[in-house]
This record gives structure tokens, C-alpha cells and sequence, in this order.
């Protein structure tokens, strides 16, 4: 940590918080608020005077409230840079540490927050994480009996350097205990949350080596639901433990009880492995609490446009292939802010985002896909009328409507799924190399002849797309009778396309895309699946029949699923039968041309079936 | 009363749809016995037992084990586990099963018999009476309720228990 703040390249901010980002990747607008310390760094030579004459004691964080600390005060021994910080919930104002200052003058009242804006190519997120407290887990005791820690609590009486310079002392009465419990999963794999914290089986374990080599003849239980000890060299050091004759016992306890006159502990579980109920007296009970986001996470998260999952952790853009990535380019994740994780895995993490950025930073140029969408202003309904649905359908923050003026789109920030472009009330958007015109050339294109007998399909460009892909490269066989427009996003299917397909006489159409949950564009398929359940009614209403009209999820890997979709969809096509389609057609040419009055205001469409009816009609 | 030979049937009537399925998440962990208050003095009644065996569908093994039926409904289990299994209403239900299949314990009927005779738990003996007018205490009801335990009893189907 020395190393980095004495580095000429690298700038330590503490004391600070992040207030507002803004901008895209390569351009981010960082707004820190640095807050006043009272104490000049520069001046500050860490020589502790001000501590000895500071009357006020408050509990000291780094022990877990175990020691206290002054009013004017560094957080731990290590800390970078050395520098005192007045709190001013605990100051009195004597001023008693000005004096004993003296002549360095370092320490100053009248010192205000400082805004420091910042222009960053990349951001990295490591905020980490916080600790359970297991306070309302009644049945465990904890704040009530003395001699129930929690873990963080046990690292402090371990350390050498903390309250107890090393030695472990029973709170209740300064004694060394001569049997210890340890209780894991305390707030974890449970209805508090639900995953596993995943570093407390090693840390338990680490712990119980370092007092069976401090105290050998201490008696020492870990009750646990399962000990995971998955990565290089855990599984070892668990056996260690048990060679040591550390008890490792199955099974969660139920309550603890406490003797009131010694204020021993007496824990009620089940001992699994003898498939009995037992009841064990111990003298000090360790908990190994949950790790749990910090508080203040989502808060942050909302500034960078980072979101969090149901854990509140937050989340990446993909689980197994990019698991530092967030859907904000530029905006990468490092630590337990992602998942709850240990050191290796988080110092890898840290150089996996150091990494990813790297690649941002090292050309002067970043090229993104053209795929980009664009607002029509003076289509813009958000001018007049309070709309900016658009807005609400982008899942990277791309597109922004401001009130009373045209919604614009930051292209840097676009990934091209054409959501917005759909749901935008007055078709104001367009999608490039995407356009409603291109799309609509297909479907004349497909449908100038002979078109009942097609089956026209729509699919996404990264699953279904890829799962009639590996269909033909599967070499799977299916009828020919099906013809495929492809889009990025299944997001980007406006009705309208269904509508024209069937006036311009499909047998069938076909809708498809990825599974809920799988879209690359996160929540494109979602808004697909909303927007097109209407259709079914709107076409029953115009007479054509339901079987004509499918909408199917399915994912890249998934070629029997395309085949088998395209099997039958060309059975029922051919059991519905050509005249009835024809029929049925006609009949809905009045209602379907309704539908798809917004493209005759499209002059490039307008061209397209203008030819289209010119051609028909020298037929 | 007869004996339902179609378990399958009773234990979606009684069970209710998805009675298995929701102990499905149990990772047998023993929380629900570390506080069982029955489980502390007799090893054969185990909760976790009983919910490893119906995730596993062996409801016959459950309903022929005597021990069943000595869960007191105290909460305790239902309380402390962390998959939030509704433990001791699922042990009723498996109750309710197995008396069908097999009747209730003879405590039970014996126990209802008297309730269903004298309205009490337990006859009065003579000498309570006698002490009772030592204190100028009012006498006690010979048979208190015993319309309202005849309803009970045959709209809660006890008596089909009862009848041998």
C-alpha cells in the first residue's frame, strides 16, 4: 500500500466518496468528494502528540469496538497515508490537540470537503464487502451472552498487535478459556442469505491452528454443515486441522444456552455422525458470520450504472465468460463487491480487471460496433409530453430523455439491441444497419412469391440465430420451407414486421430469440416477450388462424430445438393447406393494413411496397 | 374404520400437492434436532430423519415407525431451520396418514375414550370431590360438554377411531 501511494503515477484518495459519473468508456467525468480530515496532510508528520492530550474515547472500529480510540485518530497502525483524522462526532472542539500540535500546525478547524473531478478512461470497482451481525440470530445469543464472538472479533484477540497483544481471553472474565466452539454458516446457506460466504471454512480452520499453537492443550470444535476447502492446497491444510485434534463435528447447533454464574455456553445440536442430539458445555463460542454487501452498495452502483443481483452483490455481465465485466463498458468489477471470495481468488480478480482496462487504455482509440441507435428529434414525443420510454427500455443507460427536450442517444454507450427503436411510441428511433426500411426490403424480398407456402422466421443474432447454425452444421434435416430474417436482439421485432409479413401473405410467422435470462443485451428479450404477447389476440381479431403465429426461446446450442420447431411448424403449415391460408388472408388485409399504417409515414418503406405493387400488378 | 390401502391418494389429499417437493431443500443439517425437545430424551424420534425419508418418498418406512408419534408440536424445529421447512406442520400431516393406514397409538385411543366418556382428560376421584366441599368449592359437572365433544369428534372424524 506504501508502495502505491508513494508512486509518482498513482494518486490515494482517502476519506473520500465517489458523487457523480458521468460520461462513457475513455471519457468517464469522476466527481469525488474528498472529505475534510481537519488534520493538513502535508504538515502532518503521524508524531501522535495530539492523541495523548485528546480527552474524548469512542470504540475503535478496526477492533470491533473492543479497544477505544480517540476523537483524532488513525484507523490502524498500517494505515496510508499517515495522516490524523479528527471525527467530528466525537470532537469537542478544546482544541487540546492544536496545542499539543505546536508549531507544525498541521491541524486545521476550518478545513471544508474538497470536490476533486477527475477525467478517467476506466473505472475498476473493489469496494468489497461487509460482515453479518448476528445479533438477530436470538437463538445463538449474541450482545447478550459475553463469551459469543464473531469471527472478526477472534482475529482481533488473536493479533499480537490488539487488545490483547495475542492472547485469548474469555470476555466475561479475563480468564483463558480451556474449550472452544466454533459455529459456521451463521447467516449463510439460510433464509438471512442464501448463498455461501465461501472463505469461512478456511478461516475457521486457520484460526483453530493458530490457538492450538498458542494454547496446545485447548479443546477445540467446529460444528459445520459441510467444510469447503476446494482450491490448491485447502483440502491439506483441513486435514492438518484434524491431525492437530481439532473435533470436527456435523451438524447445526439449534441454540446456544448460557450458565448464568459462569457464564459458560452450552450448545444443543445434533451430532450427525452419531445420529444423536447432544448438548456440549464449552467456555467461549465463535461465530462465522456471513459476508454481506456493503450498505451502502447499491447506492454507489446506481452512480456508475452497475446493478446488483438478488444477493446484493453486484453484478456481472456474465457469470462463467465474464465474470469482471459490467454491462457499462469501462466499468470493471474486482473483489468480494462482485461475490463474496478470498485473497487468491481476489487478487486474481484484481489483476484480471487491471487487465481489461489496460486494453482500454493502451490504444487511443476504442471502436465500438455501428449497430447504434438514433433519435429522430422532431419525431421526439418527449418535446411536448413527459414519455421517455425509451429510456426505461436500455439496460446500459445509452439512450437519455431529457425533460422537455428530444431524447439523444450516447452512441459510446450503445450496444446495438434496437429495444428502444421498437418501443418508441412514434417510431422516432432507427437502428443503423438495422432500419425498419432494411428489414422490411426482407420481408418483400422472401415474400414477393408464392408466399403462403413460407414460413417466415425472425431470429436473434446470438441464439436463435446460432441455433439454426449449428442445426446445419449438425447437418440435422429438416423441410425448406422455412426463409430467416435475422436482427441483433429478438428486442428489436416490432408487431408491425409481423403485420406485414401477413399482409403480404406468410403462411407462418415465426418469432424467435434467446431463453428469458440469456439475452446478450440483458433485457431485450424481455421486452420482446411483452411486446409480442399482444399479437396472438390482434391476429385472431384480423381472422388468421393462431397455429399461423409462434413465438419460440431457444439458445445457440440448441440445433435440434430449430430443427425440430421448423419440422413442425412446416406440418401444421401444410395441414392448415394453401387455399385456407389464402382465405384467411384476404380477409385480414383491412385489419392488418391498420396496423401497419405507421410505415406508409416511412417514405424508404413507402418506396419498397409502392414497387412491390407495381411489380404485382405487371404480373 | 377402514383402512386406506391407497397411500399415493392420501398423501395428495392430505399432503397437499407438492408435500415432497418442499422438503426437497433440506440439507439435513440437525438444526431441527440440536432443539428437539423429544429428541433429547428418546433417540428413536429423529425430525431429520423423518425429512430425509420423505424426500426420498419412503413414507411407508415413516408411517410404520412407531416413533412418529411422539413429536409434542412444540415449534422448535420449525423455528431453527435455515431452509425455513415447515418441519413439525409436515410431521401432522404424516400423522394424519398414518392413522389412516394403521389407526392412532392405543394411548391415544384410550386417552380420547375417557375425554369422549367423562368430558375430562381424567376421572374425578372421590377424594378430590371430598376436598372440593371441604373448600366450599361448587361441585363438578358430572359429563361438561359432552354434546359439543360428541360434535367434535364426529365432524373431526375421531370417532371412526374410536369405534372397534
Amino acid at each position: 500500500m506504501v508502495d502505491a501511494a508513494r508512486h509518482p503515477k498513482i494518486n490515494v484518495l482517502t476519506y473520500s466518496e465517489v458523487e457523480e459519473v458521468s460520461g462513457f468508456v475513455g471519457n468517464f467525468k469522476v466527481k469525488i468528494k474528498k472529505k475534510p480530515q481537519y488534520v493538513i496532510a502535508d504538515k502532518c508528520t503521524g508524531c501522535g502528540l495530539c492523541v495523548n492530550v485528546c480527552p474524548i474515547e469512542v470504540p475503535n472500529e478496526f477492533d470491533e469496538g473492543t479497544t477505544t480510540r480517540k476523537a483524532i485518530y488513525v484507523p490502524f497502525a498500517q494505515a496510508v497515508p499517515l495522516v490524523y483524522t479528527i471525527d467530528m462526532n466525537a470532537c469537542i472542539e478544546c482544541y487540546k490537540c492544536v496545542k499539543a500540535c505546536g508549531k507544525l500546525e498541521a491541524i486545521d478547524f476550518s478545513q471544508k470537503e474538497e470536490i476533486i473531478e477527475l477525467d478517467v478512461g476506466t473505472i475498476i470497482v473493489a469496494t468489497g464487502y461487509d460482515i453479518y451481525d448476528p445479533t438477530p440470530i436470538q437463538q445463538y445469543g449474541y450482545g447478550r451472552y459475553p463469551n459469543v464472538l464473531t469471527a472478526l472479533e477472534l482475529e482481533r484477540l488473536l493479533d499480537e498487535s490488539g487488545p490483547t497483544t495475542g492472547k485469548l481471553y474469555r470476555p466475561s472474565d479475563m480468564k483463558t478459556p480451556e474449550k472452544v466452539a466454533f459455529i459456521q454458516c451463521v447467516g449463510s446457506r439460510d433464509d438471512i442469505h442464501e448463498y455461501c460466504s465461501g472463505f469461512c471454512c478456511m478461516y475457521t480452520i486457520k484460526n483453530s491452528l493458530i490457538m492450538r499453537e498458542k494454547y496446545p492443550d485447548l479443546d477445540i470444535s467446529v460444528y459445520y454443515m459441510d467444510i469447503r476447502t476446494p482450491a490448491k492446497g485447502y483440502e491439506e491444510f483441513y486435514k492438518r486441522a484434524r491431525e492437530e485434534g481439532i473435533k470436527f463435528i456435523q451438524g447445526k447447533p439449534s441454540e446456544i444456552a448460557q450458565d448464568p454464574n459462569n457464564h459458560n455456553l452450552y450448545i444443543y445440536s445434533e451430532d450427525l455422525a452419531k445420529g444423536k442430539a447432544i448438548r456440549d458445555e464449552v467456555d467461549i463460542v465463535i461465530l462465522s458470520t456471513a459476508a454481506e454487501p456493503r450498505p451502502d452498495s447499491r447506492t454507489l452502483g446506481s452512480k456508475l450504472g452497475v446493478t446488483s443481483d438478488t444477493s446484493g452483490f453486484y453484478m456481472e455481465s456474465h457469470p462463467k465468460l465474464k465474470p469482471i465485466d459490467t454491462p457499462t463498458e469501462g466499468v470493471f468489477l474486482a473483489g468480494a463487491a462482485q461475490g463474496p471470495k478470498d485473497i487468491p481468488y481476489s487478487v486474481a480478480q484484481g489483476s484480471a480487471a487491471s487487465s481489461r482496462a489496460s486494453r482500454i487504455l493502451s490504444s487511443p482509440e476504442w471502436e465500438i460496433e455501428p449497430l447504434v441507435a438514433s433519435v429522430d428529434a422532431d419525431k421526439c414525443r418527449n418535446v411536448r409530453k413527459k414519455c421517455g420510454i425509451c429510456e426505461t427500455r436500455c439496460p446500459y443507460g445509452a439512450i437519455i430523455a431529457p425533460e422537455g427536450q428530444a431524447a439523444y442517444v450516447v452512441s459510446a454507450k450503445c450496444h446495438g439491441c434496437g429495444t428502444c427503436v421498437a418501443d418508441c411510441p412514434e417510431g422516432a428511433i432507427t437502428q443503423m444497419h438495422y432500419t425498419d426500411a432494411q428489414i422490411v426490403s426482407q420481408i418483400h424480398a422472401i415474400l414477393r412469391e408464392r408466399p403462403e407456402e413460407k414460413i417466415l422466421v425472425f431470429t436473434c443474432h446470438w441464439c436463435s440465430f446460432g441455433a439454426a447454425d449449428t442445426a446445419g452444421t449438425s447437418h440435422l434435416k429438416y423441410p425448406p420451407d422455412n426463409r430467416i430474417i435475422k436482427v441483433m436482439c429478438s428486442g428489436r421485432l416490432d408487431r408491425k414486421f409481423i403485420y406485414e409479413s401477413f399482409r403480404m401473405g406468410a403462411g407462418m410467422v415465426l418469432a424467435s430469440g434467446c431463453h428469458p435470462q440469456d439475452c446478450h443485451y440483458i433485457t431485450g428479450q424481455h421486452y420482446a416477450e411483452r411486446r409480442l404477447k399482444a399479437v396472438p389476440k390482434i391476429l385472431e381479431r384480423a381472422g388468421i388462424s393462431p397455429e399461423r403465429f409462434g413465438v419460440k426461446w431457444m439458445s445457440a446450442s440448441e440445433g435440434h430445438t430449430f430443427s425440430r420447431v421448423m419440422k413442425e411448424s412446416s406440418e401444421t403449415l401444410k395441414s392448415i393447406g394453401i387455399e385456407r391460408i389464402k382465405e384467411e388472408n384476404e380477409k385480414a388485409k383491412p385489419e392488418l393494413e391498420k396496423r401497419i399504417k405507421a410505415f406508409r409515414e416511412d417514405p424508404d418503406i413507402v418506396k419498397i411496397i409502392e414497387s412491390d405493387e407495381k411489380i404485382k400488378k405487371e404480373l | 374404520m377402514e383402512i386406506e390401502k391407497n397411500i399415493e391418494k392420501l398423501i395428495e389429499e392430505i399432503g397437499g400437492k407438492d408435500f415432497q417437493k418442499k422438503v426437497r431443500v433440506c440439507y439435513q443439517c440437525g438444526a431441527c434436532v440440536g432443539g428437539c425437545p423429544v429428541a433429547w430424551v428418546n433417540e428413536d424420534f429423529n425430525p431429520r430423519k423423518i425429512m430425509l425419508a420423505l424426500s426420498r418418498g419412503e413414507i411407508d418406512e415413516i408411517i410404520n415407525n412407531d416413533s412418529l408419534w411422539f413429536c409434542s408440536y412444540c415449534h422448535t424445529c420449525l423455528e431453527r431451520c435455515p431452509q425455513k421447512i415447515a418441519v413439525s406442520e409436515i410431521i401432522v400431516k404424516l400423522k394424519n396418514i398414518a392413522a389412516k393406514v394403521r389407526g392412532i397409538p392405543e394411548g391415544y385411543v384410550n386417552e380420547l375414550k375417557m375425554i369422549s366418556r367423562t368430558g375430562r382428560t381424567a376421572p374425578i376421584s372421590s377424594a378430590t370431590e371430598r376436598r372440593r366441599e371441604q373448600l366450599n368449592l361448587p361441585k363438578l359437572a358430572q359429563t361438561p360438554g359432552k354434546k359439543n365433544i360428541e360434535k367434535i369428534f364426529k365432524e373431526t372424524g375421531i370417532d371412526l377411531f374410536l369405534e372397534k
